[in-house]
């Protein structure tokens, strides 16, 4: 029996826990990637280890992130096409925080290209293109607990949660150590970076985590049987 | 007597590391990957003992071209005569 629900509903199964994954290993990624630039130094631990962990990561991600999209296009009750990765917005499904995801996605590609290409590249432009990594972050965020199939549960909140920790205290190490920067651009990014994740936990708990959330997104023009899905397999995992 | 024919030298490249003092931050990685060819100097950067990179060690120092987060490591390949 169990067997028989999986074998209707496994895309929609390997796609949430894909993503959540996905989430974990970027969240890793960002905070090695702060890790190497701050030249932190562990005993033992040479520093190079941080770099290529970095770059390891980063791309288990991507593989992550490609089982994520995959699974959610092949199953047919999100009705997404491929173009979906090149036109995020506006689809029947979600269509809101699907968008940031795919727009998250496209972005990531973004940084991928141009790390690969750095040497061909301005410092500076690739720099730039880099940093683009933590507004890719918040993005997935926001996508993961706003499509919200399991933003209600204690588990999905904790990982939640421990990634918006692991983010916010690397970036305010980096942040405390940038005393070369005018006290203009200072202030700008202490004032964002306790401002964001303020908002962003109220956000998901006056929204995502509460009950009914995701039943929100079901319109008339989503199929009828919806309702049945997000309810039963939402329920399977929690459980 | 032996005609005397022109012969070439078939001589295996030899790999030559750079580093780029100008651009360089002290990230360590090429001293950490290569530590036979660099070691510390007292500031954090990277103080050259040997330019030649042995072959056992090609792998490791494009792993530092790579990583080398302000692209100031570099390996060079050079044919023997060019030197």
């Amino acid at each position: 029996m169990i067997l028989s629900v999986l074998g209707t509903q496994i895309m929609w199964y390997v796609t949430r826990s894909s993503g959540f994954i996905a989430l974990l290993l970027l969240t890793i990624t960002v905070v090695l990637g702060i890790l190497s630039a701050q030249k932190v130094k562990l005993r033992k631990v040479p520093r190079v280890y941080f770099a290529e962990l970095h770059r390891s990561v980063a791309l288990f991600a991507l593989v992550l992130l490609a089982v994520h999209i995959f699974t959610a296009v092949v199953d047919p009750f999100t009705k997404l096409g491929w173009t979906t990765i090149f036109d995020p917005f506006g689809r029947a499904y979600r269509p809101l925080y699907l968008g940031l995801g795919v727009t998250a996605f496209d972005l990531i590609l973004a940084v991928l290209v141009t790390s690969l290409l750095r040497d061909r590249l301005r410092q500076k432009t690739w720099k730039l293109i880099h940093f683009s990594s933590y507004p890719i972050w918040l993005l997935a965020v926001v996508h993961g607990l706003g499509t919200g199939s399991d933003s209600r549960y204690g588990f999905a909140l904790a990982i939640y949660g421990v990634c918006l920790v692991a983010v916010v205290m690397s970036v305010w190490v980096r942040i405390l150590d940038l005393n070369a920067k005018p006290l203009a651009f200072r202030l700008a990014a202490y004032t964002l970076t306790l401002l964001t994740p303020f908002l962003l936990v109220l956000w998901a708990l006056s929204g995502p985590a509460k009950a009914g959330w995701s039943k929100r997104f079901i319109s008339a023009s989503t199929p009828s049987h919806s309702v049945s899905i997000t309810s039963s397999s939402g329920g399977g995992l929690g459980g | 007597m032996e005609p005397k024919t022109p012969r070439r030298k078939l001589r295996r490249p030899e790999y030559l590391l750079v580093i780029d003092p100008t651009v360089c931050d002290g990230y360590g990685y090429c001293v950490e990957l290569l530590p036979s060819n660099l070691s510390f100097d007292d500031w954090g950067y990277p103080m050259i003992k040997t330019r030649k990179v042995d072959e056992q060690d090609l792998e490791l120092a494009y792993r530092a071209v790579k990583l080398c987060p302000k692209l100031a490591f570099k390996v060079n390949k050079v044919k023997s005569k060019d030197i």
